[in-house]
């Protein structure tokens, strides 16, 4: 891998709703997974939607892998999935067209196949029903097949165990401990980190407007 | 490389749809009926002869008007939360501005072919100004719809401050009445606009949470002001079509009694029916949705919720509620316009009005009876809109106002088994069966 530091953050700041959610955040993300805390409504996904380009930060800087998020946003984002708290966009779509979709604005080709992700769903024809018809959980698997589509160096997971069956934690566990073990990224959101946190290089933490890097 | 535009349009277009092809097909039918009775030519010679700064601010209402009612869905092509989901894709800039751009060109079309026709005439005579005019009024339009989205995020105050700013400026450039100077202007607009377009945009605002009826207490209006909150909270931009499509309809109806109130009062009556149900199906139409929206949470209202005077009481209330435009209109009109049908209008108004809230309650029960509540249920609205629009027509408000009753008892009958089925199908989070 390159030696650039997979996500650079300086002095972010990131508005919402009219306040400062996150105020002059910095901060370098090592390889391996690092784990992302903090309270509820401490911005944790508000930091997540930041880093992926969704909402736009009012001061500062987001490089990942070097790339800018604004002077060069096509290379920065072909450099990240994003798994988001709740897997509810594009829900009148099939399973199948939005992996399609997303694989071909990637350029690769949707990875597994749409008949493995059928059956990590446990029930092949969900895979062509419009996903507002799907479990919360199997929406969730249909995200996390979406967020890993292409194999992006930096993986970002917003409570990534929600809704999710023992066989969808173990898949997330496999993406997770894979992409590690190759020395690409994972920042991970959680309220909850448990075990976790054991298996982690970094530990962030978030609270106060700001970002504390604990270990 | 999959188009972007070609998954995007046809899917926030289908939700469009589906979400709001009653109004749609109201207010289209509303604008036809306007424009057969103020024919276009006759409105493009006043505005020709008008002086200035009658014509600019004439201009500027119609402008401001369409831009506001449409506002909802610039936001939903471009603001839409499942729209900016995707800018985390890695896609390029430029095909954001492209699909944006044509996206929004494409919903202000009625701009561009209302500016082209009040411009035909002039063409005639300065073919260069005319075009001039006519690209400015597009590329404003654009700008204008980049505005709106840059803005979303701000407050109420700062949007209204953005518009009025935007307003006098609209109407400066057409008082001065420059057609280079309102291109220069609008070109310089519409190129910052699309090169906004490439990066991403915040999520708008939540509007402020405001207490409806806060100094009333007791079960049923608690469960009225949930009904209507939700309705405010999560489909407002439906219900602020639903009330101007109300009032749209009592103008119509004013208009009927004006017109003919004198030589032919039972015709002017019978429209007065017509338009007045017409209104209030629009604001049943309103409260079902709320009810089909509150329904995936039933479970967790249902263990508060359990008497049937209660419940169907607030649901009344609500629906009630989201109908009272018909009403206020009438009186409104009553006070505004002379005419000689005032008491006629009015009955027929109060009429609708629990005609309205009774459907809506007895539309959602049986729906619930029949375990069908999340399917529109298009054919029940139609269906009592064509019986008891037809009863008033012919028997007058007395009519409208049996049928409420009627549609009462029966939701009153059929609550039990309906509460039942709900109750069986909405268990807990993530139990609903889904079809």
């Amino acid at each position: 891998m390159t030696e650039l530091p997979a996500l650079r953050l300086t002095n972010v700041t990131v508005r919402r709703g009219g306040r400062d959610v996150l105020v002059d955040v910095g901060a370098t993300l090592p390889s391996g997974l690092t784990v992302l805390t903090g309270g509820n409504g401490s911005g944790k996904s508000t930091l997540l939607a930041a880093i992926a380009g969704i909402i736009p930060y009012v001061r500062g800087e987001i490089a990942i892998l070097g790339a800018d998020l604004v002077r060069d946003p096509v290379a920065a984002r072909r450099n990240l999935g994003l798994l988001p708290e709740r897997a509810d966009a594009f829900v009148g779509l099939s399973a199948r067209a939005w992996l399609t979709f997303v694989a071909g604005i990637r350029g690769v080709a949707v990875e597994p196949s749409l008949e493995a992700i059928g059956a990590l769903l446990d029930d092949p024809s969900a895979i062509d029903r419009p996903m507002s018809t799907l479990s919360a959980g199997q929406r969730r698997k249909v995200a996390l097949v979406a967020a890993t589509c292409g194999e992006p160096p930096l993986l970002l997971l917003d409570e990534p165990q929600n809704a999710l069956d023992e066989a969808g934690i173990a898949a997330l566990e496999a993406v997770v401990e894979r992409w590690c073990a190759s020395g690409r990224a994972v920042l991970c959101a959680m309220h909850r980190p448990g075990a976790w946190l054991q298996r982690a290089r970094g530990h962030w933490h978030v609270g106060d407007r700001g970002l504390r890097i604990v270990a | 490389m999959t188009s972007l535009g070609g998954l995007l349009t046809p899917y926030v277009l289908t939700g469009v749809r589906r979400r709001a092809a009653l109004t749609i097909a109201a207010l289209l039918g509303c604008a036809q009926y306007l424009v057969r009775v103020w024919s276009p030519p006759q409105l493009r010679a006043l505005a020709a002869e008008s002086i200035p700064e009658h014509r600019a601010l004439g201009l500027a209402i119609a402008w401001v008007l369409w831009m506001r009612i449409t506002r909802a869905l610039a936001w939903r092509l471009v603001l839409g939360a499942d729209v900016r989901f995707l800018r985390h894709l890695p896609i390029a800039p430029w095909r954001w501005r492209v699909t944006h751009a044509l996206q929004l060109a494409l919903l202000d079309l009625t701009v561009a072919g209302i500016a082209g026709y009040g411009l035909a005439p002039r063409f005639l005579r300065d073919r260069s100004g005319a075009l001039a005019w006519w690209i400015a009024a597009i590329f404003g339009a654009l700008a204008w719809r980049v505005g709106q989205c840059v803005w979303a995020s701000r407050s109420a105050r700062g949007r209204i401050a953005h518009a009025v700013a935007a307003t006098a400026g609209f109407v400066l450039v057409v008082v001065i009445d420059d057609p280079n100077l309102a291109l220069t202007i609008a070109a310089g607009l519409a190129a910052w606009a699309v090169a906004r377009l490439g990066r991403p945009f915040a999520e708008p605002s939540v509007a402020r949470h405001r207490t409806m009826l806060g100094g009333v207490r007791g079960p049923a209006i608690a469960i009225a002001r949930l009904w209507l909150g939700v309705a405010w909270h999560q489909d407002g931009a439906f219900v602020r079509i639903a009330i101007a499509g109300q009032l749209a309809l009592v103008a119509l109806s004013t208009l009927a009694c004006v017109r003919v109130g004198v030589l032919d009062p039972s015709g002017a009556i019978a429209a007065v029916h017509l338009f007045t149900i017409a209104a209030a199906g629009l604001a049943t139409w309103s409260a079902v949705r709320v009810e089909r929206r509150i329904a995936v949470d039933r479970w967790a209202l249902d263990p508060l919720i359990g008497a049937r005077t209660t419940e169907l009481l607030g649901r009344l209330l609500a629906a009630g509620v989201l109908a009272l435009p018909v009403l206020a209109g009438t009186i409104a009109a009553a006070i505004a316009i002379d005419h000689p049908l005032h008491a006629r209008s009015f009955a027929a108004a109060a009429a609708a009005v629990l005609w309205s809230a009774s459907a809506a309650v007895g539309i959602t029960v049986r729906a619930q009876q029949r375990d069908r509540l999340h399917e529109p249920p298009i054919g029940a609205q139609l269906g009592r809109l064509l019986v008891v629009g037809t009863a008033g027509v012919v028997f007058g408000a007395a009519a409208v106002l049996l049928a409420a009753i009627v549609e009462l008892a029966i939701a009153w009958r059929r609550w039990p088994a309906a509460d039942l089925m709900r109750r069986r199908r909405y268990r807990a989070p993530g139990e609903a069966e889904r079809d």
